[in-house]
């Protein structure tokens, strides 16, 4: 058989899943340049994004990441964190195959799990005091800029103590890292956006900390507290421009109780809970109009769960028939059939409460050159030992025991 | 892009008239292979083939066109192909139809060997027909996704041109991918 050309290999390549190009590149020299490249990356991200093959549900667990096959449940692959350090890795956000890691302010690290490349983000110090923050009160985006080709990570938090600089409200501090520049950037509030921080806002629910991508914003929830915080309020955080401003939404749901952001479709939506009977669902259609908000359906609380604390919409079907949702964990992923508003479980094996999802392209993107630090760790390893004690006694002279 | 058989019923214009002779169904194209075997097709399904739509549209096409770098044996399976997917039925409009002709096409690339699909992908690829480059593609790169490297190579005949100390290094990248 003649040698295959390298253009039918490209079209090839491009049908694969990122696992298997990884193996590939140890094929030959033009695949292993093919697979590096930047053109490839981006053509098979795009193939991946237009055909929606290889999607997966990530499951996020304490201890490891778990990749399902969306058409395939049954497809599972174990991924041991690579940010372990013996506590509780969280994991927020997923852009085109690429996810955020930390385990805490100052040790984050954004990365791709079908190619296990890792990077570390530098350490940025926090402007407060340790004692001065705790979980609760940090907020974290991973995000991309389409503008300026970049991923972006976002971090928020707010010090418990009042007063500061300012010498008003809790004080805020803002954050953003530039994948490209490798550096952290501070952002800097306009008045309006600072007086909302006169509030203290926490999540009890870390997730809730974790920004929503859409239209090149992150999005993020200050949630009303009754008797405390009189409204609810949507801010955004622009990735173009680096602001945070804030997101109309309808003037009916500024005082529910129960409610969260998420992003269905590439739209921001709203999900606002009566936690023992049902939740409804708004979506903003046109990212501008703020009178585009709609209410896109009701979910009726599943019998197999005693009450809705959390739940976000996840993917249409392809068909556009359902939705994946997922309600209050992994272990009640399901697909709510819009017409009939019937709820089917997806059954994936192993996966308990513990889990929480999101979806997960398939892509190359950061390249294939797995974790660095691992790579010179090794490289350490090997350097031989320059003694020259030893090298002596190696030549010839044997100890007689 | 295989031609609308509809004629107008009633008014028939000039134009209607001299549309419906270019785009005739019933025109026979004959193609002969490299190694001189023929095959009488209508033309509806040598229009499957884009650079042969594009010679009947440029009017180079005589009756008879040569493919110099496809067998008969890989020729006659293109065409094979090409007559079931002359119309493509809509997934959305009719789903029995596009479950019937998936089922067709999975025992089609069943009984063939992986050299054979090969030559089919040069062949689809030389020929420009998308629908079948598409399906083949896919069916190989379905049968390779499990493959060690050593496989894909002899596969697709391709020479390892690492050093061991090369390839090692690409190895222990992603260790966690290569079983042992």
């Amino acid at each position: 058989m003649a040698e295959c050309p390298m253009d039918l290999i490209n079209e090839l390549f491009l049908r694969l899943a990122a696992t298997t190009l990884v193996r590939c590149r140890a094929v030959s020299k033009p695949c292993f340049s093919l697979i590096d490249s930047p053109e490839f990356i981006s053509s098979h991200l795009r193939r991946r994004l237009e055909t929606g093959q290889h999607l997966m549900i990530l499951l996020r667990g304490p201890r490891l990441l778990r990749t399902v096959e969306l058409d395939s449940p049954e497809n599972v692959t174990d991924i041991p964190h690579p940010l372990q350090a013996g506590g509780f890795t969280e994991v927020f956000g997923s852009f085109n195959g690429v996810i955020g890691l930390c385990n805490s302010p100052v040790d984050i690290a954004i990365f791709n799990p079908s190619t296990r490349k890792i990077h570390r983000l530098p350490i940025k110090p926090l402007d407060f005091p340790e004692r001065h923050i705790t979980r609760e009160y940090v907020f974290y985006g991973l995000g991309y800029d389409s503008v300026s080709d970049d991923f972006k990570v976002v971090r928020m938090l707010q010090s418990k103590l009042k007063g500061g600089k300012e010498n008003f409200g809790y004080p805020v501090e803002i954050k953003v890292f530039s994948l490209k520049k490798n550096s952290w950037k501070r952002v800097y509030l306009m008045f309006e956006v600072q007086i909302l921080f006169i509030y203290f806002y926490y999540h009890l629910l870390p997730r809730r900390g974790y920004g929503v991508l859409a239209n090149n914003h992150l999005h993020w929830i200050l949630p009303r507290r009754q008797g405390i915080i009189a409204f609810n309020t949507i801010i955004r955080f622009d990735l173009a421009s680096d602001d945070l401003g804030v997101l109309s939404f309808p003037q009916d749901l500024y005082t529910e109780d129960d409610m969260d952001v998420g992003v269905l479709d590439g739209c921001v939506c709203l999900m606002c809970y009566d936690e023992f009977s049902h939740v409804d669902v708004w979506v903003l259609k046109e990212y501008e109009d703020v009178k585009s908000w709609t209410k896109l359906f009701r979910v009726p609380k599943p019998e197999s769960v005693e009450s809705v604390d959390f739940m976000r919409p996840l993917i249409y079907s392809k068909d556009r028939s359902k939705i994946l949702l997922e309600i209050n964990n992994a272990k009640n992923l399901m697909w709510f059939d819009l017409e009939s508003k019937e709820l089917t479980t997806v059954g994936i094996k192993a996966c308990d409460s513990s889990f929480t999802a999101d979806i997960l392209v398939s892509s190359l993107v950061l390249g294939c050159k797995g974790d660095p630090t691992e790579a010179q760790r090794r490289k350490d390893q090997m350097v031989p030992k320059s003694n020259k004690r030893d090298g002596f006694l190696s030549k010839g002279f044997k100890l007689k025991l | 892009m295989s031609s609308s058989k509809k004629s107008s019923d009633g008014k028939s214009s000039e134009i209607e008239e001299a549309v419906a002779s270019l785009t005739m169904p019933f025109n026979k194209i004959l193609l002969t292979s490299s190694d001189g075997e023929s095959f009488e097709i209508d033309e509806a399904v040598a229009r499957k083939f884009q650079i042969i739509a594009h010679m009947i549209e440029d009017d180079c096409a005589g009756k008879a066109i040569p493919i110099d770098n496809v067998t008969g044996d890989i020729l006659s399976k293109i065409i094979e192909y090409a007559k079931k997917h002359v119309v493509e039925p809509d997934e959305d409009e009719d789903e029995e139809a596009k479950k019937k002709l998936d089922s067709w096409d999975a025992k089609f690339v069943e009984k063939l060997d992986l050299e054979t699909i090969f030559k089919i992908i040069l062949a689809a690829n030389y020929l420009n027909f998308e629908g079948l480059l598409g399906f083949a593609s896919q069916t190989v790169a379905d049968y390779i996704k499990d493959k060690t490297p050593e496989e894909v190579r002899e596969i697709f005949n391709i020479e390892n041109d690492f050093t061991p100390e090369e390839e090692e290094a690409i190895r222990k990248e992603n260790a966690w991918t290569f079983n042992g």
